[in-house]
């Protein structure tokens, strides 16, 4: 592994991106894509957690992907929709870095955000914007362990796996109308909601945390060659086959449903 | 947290119900929505039986729509509802509407629309129905109007699922349009627990939490982290 300043190696980040790519043009899910997206960031850019936040456009930050499902994490990313170094981002359109999350500077800025993070262990953020042209429709969070600045390439890295998160979830380099925006992120942020409900489904009948439930979900999506959303859907509305669903349990540590 | 937005469009809608002398519905959602949007058209359907069925209209426009759709039996609002998310169509005489639906641009046509943005009453899985909002004349909505389209939207799904848990007239929880993942997660647990549709679930969470005075944000927590079990034969066990 290399040392902590070393950026990736050349051609472990051309691996990403090939595979990135290639769940662009096969069938795509676009949170499955940006799951991976996130995951990939945590590999690339040796931050220790990343996270997907995208616009509801009627003023929340939602959050659409992260590295972990580890709750605390979760709400990490997800009370930064009042206050953070991922709102100012996206409000202002530029990456926002901040290599000390105990520093003075940072308690000041952002004092309920820092008092949560404290909690958490993590010393360091950095928020990419999520722009095509003059629209910004969210921002990449990328937390370390360690404090310190991020390395220049690792920050033009990081916008480039930003600029892709955008891509993959708008679907469109030139957007001509918002009204292609608009449909893409609203349907995109159904699809997240699909799964938190899958989620509750699989945890109530087999016993396990949210996050043994959507790894499950996840795993079974890619080994049947099914979209992680289709699924979800058919979990939810009880339309899964039962055969299928057995399947899907005997992944959970609790086996079948009692 | 209620934002600018969302206070404005409430104030919107309340004046709409005060104008009634009623208590806050989706009908004043609807006539709202037209005044500020779209004059003239705009229509709620909500799914029964299968169907989308006008249930809400403000306009001569927005009757003649959603009876384009009913005729027509495709169309933004059934799409809408089928994915899950918007279909916005900034203008109907695109050749691409014509092929996607040519009953419906026909219909719709004939009937002097020209624009039409759905927004589909859902949330996740539970589909409820449809906001359609139309126009005369070709043009997208603007940025804002999309903001305000979407809390028109959610006020309305809001309304709907109070209605459905027996608290029509009573004020929305005022985190109702701000909820995160864990009522989602919540509704999966209790849609098992009470072994019922996911919209059923939402329902129910909703009039536990108003009958126990409880934030609906707080009785999801409390699912999720298996402190309150929802049983068929009383409502709830905490």
């Amino acid at each position: 592994m290399d040392t902590d300043t070393a950026p990736a190696a050349p051609r472990r980040v051309a691996q990403a991106f090939v595979a990135l790519a290639d769940t662009l043009v096969s069938e795509f899910d676009v949170i499955d894509f940006l799951q991976q997206l996130a995951e990939r960031c945590v590999e690339l850019l040796e931050v220790d957690a990343a996270g997907i936040l995208v616009t509801d456009q009627r003023g929340h930050l939602r959050l659409m992907a992260a590295s972990s499902e580890q709750t605390r994490l979760l709400e990490l990313f997800q009370l930064q929709d009042e206050q953070g170094p991922c709102l100012d981002c996206f409000n202002g359109g530029v990456a926002v870095h901040c290599a000390d999350l105990r520093g003075e500077d940072a308690v000041r800025r952002w004092p309920r955000f820092t008092a949560e993070v404290g909690h958490s262990g993590f010393a360091a953020v950095s928020a990419l914007p999520m722009r095509l042209r003059a629209e910004v429709i969210g921002a990449m969070n990328l937390f370390r362990a360690r404090p310190g600045a991020m390395p220049e390439q690792q920050i033009e890295l990081a916008q480039g796996m930003a600029d892709v998160a955008t891509i993959g979830l708008l679907q469109e380099r030139a957007l001509r109308q918002s009204q292609i925006l608009t449909e893409r992120l609203q349907s995109a942020l159904n699809s997240r909601v699909v799964i938190e409900q899958a989620k509750g489904v699989l945890a109530e009948r087999h016993e396990c945390s949210m996050d043994q439930a959507f790894a499950a979900l996840r795993r079974h999506a890619r080994d049947r060659n099914r979209l992680l959303t289709e699924l979800a859907h058919a979990v939810v509305t009880r339309t899964l086959d039962p055969a299928e669903l057995d399947h899907l349990a005997a992944r959970l540590p609790g086996g079948s449903p009692g | 947290m209620i934002g600018g937005d969302e206070a404005r469009v409430w104030a919107l809608i309340a004046e709409s119900a005060r104008r009634r002398s009623a208590v806050i519905s989706a009908q004043d959602a609807c006539a709202a929505c037209a005044r500020a949007l779209a004059p003239g058209g705009v229509g709620v359907s909500l799914i029964a039986g299968g169907r989308l069925e006008p249930v809400h209209v403000a306009g001569e426009l927005g009757r003649e729509l959603l009876e384009a759709e009913l005729t027509s039996g495709d169309g933004p609002c059934v799409d809408a509802v089928a994915t899950g998310g918007p279909v916005l169509v900034a203008d109907l005489a695109d050749a691409a509407s014509g092929r996607r639906w040519p009953m419906f641009t026909a219909t719709a046509r004939a009937a002097t629309v020209r624009a039409v943005f759905a927004f589909p009453l859902v949330s996740g899985a539970a589909r409820l129905g449809v906001l359609v909002l139309c126009r005369d004349r070709p043009g997208g909505l603007e940025p804002g109007e999309h903001t305000d389209a979407l809390i028109f939207a959610d006020v309305i799904l809001a309304l709907l699922f109070n209605d459905q848990a027996g608290l029509s007239g009573r004020p929305l929880p005022s985190e109702a349009l701000a909820l995160g993942p864990e009522i989602h997660q919540a509704a999966g647990m209790v849609s098992v627990q009470l072994d019922c549709g996911i919209e059923q679930a939402l329902v129910r969470l909703r009039a536990h939490a108003f009958a126990h005075e409880v934030a609906l944000t707080e009785v999801a927590r409390e699912v999720v982290e298996r402190r309150l079990r929802f049983t068929p034969d009383v409502s709830s066990q905490g």
